[in-house]
């Protein structure tokens, strides 16, 4: 059977999902996705990362960490996380600059790990901090720590990263064990628009349900799943970096195209909430789940609505229409083989 | 040299510079206004949006012999006596701010922040002409502006939700 006459369920008539135009075809797609939280194998115990906490002798409470705020919101988090544990205001817990001249190596800003591993051990910190200065002054922290810290001077607390309980160890040599501490889970669904004469592809909705464990911060987390669900559709709709020999070709923002808000889909965002009992406070990671789910969805839509499966990203209207014909895509630029490499210096 | 005037948030400036000077080294080097980022500096990115007689334009694309004579608006312009904190953990006062950036808060329309300065004055010239709630006009208003981070949904969210009347200071 050509594939042109499988109909997706968008193209059947009098489907809800069926635009105006005769020769567009609406489909919609679904993608499951799972992704490890922190550092994969024996990463984390490798790493042993520090986060301290340190009551000033001026009653003030300072968070020390290396992890970097590049606006997913770990200084955010990190004061709400600290203020819970200690039970003071968030306005009176300050962080420290994120440079190791100041702060211990509470490992990098990478693998989906701030909030559960650094997080975890920031609370883990909190409370023994809390401990020491209640069982010294017999009164809750909140109300004694500034004179425990005027009577004791600063007190700096260095929780360092130990296995989370109930794993299975990882074993370097033979490559067995829990491959990570905690798993985030996602779903989505994506509907698009395909014009079946431009190959062109439109990605109208997204809808995004990812849990990430205990929810923090409920609008820093639903803005880490709708960057990553539209990353990911750029990613699987006009993203392509081209090299030729060695170079690339498309190092701007004029030929590397990225989705404008005409481009964006409507996202929906639905938390779910499936707490890693090894945390303190039950996060798993959010930064890289949503990024897993969008690209499959998208093109699991596309081959709805078209009965085309595109399998080399990004699905570009060459590709589609390719693949509506059954026949190869455009190849990519490759390495000249005859013709000498461009002299820029030239 | 010759000598550039216009008007800056509401005050008269003048500079002496190159006529082909980029607005925005003018704004961020001369006169100190480093609200405004550069992002790709050749008009793809919509970073360095600000307002010249209402309308946004990337100020790394237009030279400063061009604004001569006009009323520029830039981020610090929104929020008049405001003050970046300069120290860590100092808290920044939010009564000056302008509804949009309000709203910017309250959704999370910001995150990294590069975009957000030339985002809301994208933003602020489309209520300014008249710009409603209706989510496709409000795209096609910060089209010329790229963000990596949000999705561009909380942003979306936060101009509908001043257009709405929401989110007042």
């Amino acid at each position: 059977m050509p594939r042109g006459a499988r109909a997706g369920s968008g193209t059947v008539p009098g489907s809800a999902l069926r635009t105006e135009r005769d020769r567009t075809a609406s489909g919609i797609g679904l993608a499951l996705a799972w992704h490890g939280a922190g550092f994969t194998g024996s990463g984390e115990v490798k790493l042993a990362s520090v986060a301290s906490l340190e009551l000033t002798a001026e009653g003030r409470v300072r968070i020390l960490t290396a992890s970097t705020e590049m606006g997913q919101g770990t200084k955010t988090i990190f004061p709400q996380l600290v203020s819970d544990a200690l039970g003071i205001p968030e306005a009176d817990v300050e962080i420290a600059p994120q440079d190791t001249a100041y702060v211990p190596d509470s490992g990098p800003t990478v693998a989906s790990r701030t909030a559960m591993v650094v997080g975890g051990l920031l609370i883990k910190a909190a409370q023994r901090l809390r401990a020491d200065v209640e069982t010294a002054t017999g009164g809750p922290f909140a109300a004694t720590a500034a004179a425990y810290a005027r009577d004791n001077g600063a007190t700096r607390i260095d929780q360092q990263f130990e296995p989370y309980p109930g794993g299975t160890p990882f074993d370097d040599a033979t490559y067995t064990g829990d491959a990570y501490p905690a798993f985030g889970w996602a779903a989505c669904v994506a509907r698009v628009d395909v014009d079946l004469d431009t190959g062109e592809v439109h990605v109208r909705d997204v809808v995004a349900a990812d849990d990430i464990g205990r929810v923090i911060h409920p609008v820093l987390a639903e803005g880490q799943v709708e960057g990553g669900t539209l990353q990911a559709v750029g990613y699987a709709t006009i993203e392509e970096i081209k090299l030729r020999d060695g170079r690339y070709l498309n190092d701007r923002l004029a030929t590397y195209i990225i989705p404008t808000a005409l481009d964006a889909p409507r996202i929906s965002t639905i938390l779910v909430e499936a707490p890693f009992g090894g945390a303190p406070h039950g996060a798993k990671g959010v930064g890289e789940l949503p990024m897993d789910v969008g690209a499959p969805a998208v093109v699991a839509a596309i081959a709805d609505a078209t009965g085309a499966w595109v399998t080399d990203l990004p699905a570009s209207p060459e590709r589609i229409l390719a693949a509506l014909a059954d026949r190869p895509a455009v190849a990519g630029p490759r390495p000249a083989e005859s013709e000498p490499a461009r002299d820029l210096a030239s | 040299m010759t000598t550039y005037g216009f008007v800056i948030n509401g005050t008269t400036a003048e500079v002496d510079v190159p006529g082909m000077r980029r607005l925005l080294d003018v704004l961020r080097e001369d006169l100190s206004l480093t609200g405004t980022k550069e992002g790709c500096g050749e008009g793809e990115c919509g970073a360095c949006t600000v307002l010249v007689d209402g309308a946004p334009v990337d100020s790394c694309l237009v030279p400063i012999c061009q604004v001569s004579g006009t009323e520029i608006r830039t981020v610090e312009g929104l929020a008049p006596g405001s003050q970046p904190a300069s120290q860590p953990g100092a808290t920044r006062s939010t009564a000056n701010l302008d509804a949009l950036q309000h709203a910017f808060l309250v959704t999370g329309g910001a995150q990294c922040g590069i975009c957000t300065p030339g985002m809301l004055m994208a933003a602020r010239a489309y209520l300014d002409a008249g710009g409603g709630p209706d989510e496709d006009a409000i795209r096609e208003s910060i089209a010329g502006n790229l963000c990596r981070c949000t999705g561009y949904t909380k942003i979306v969210e936060a101009i509908a939700l001043v257009a709405n009347g929401g989110a007042a200071s």
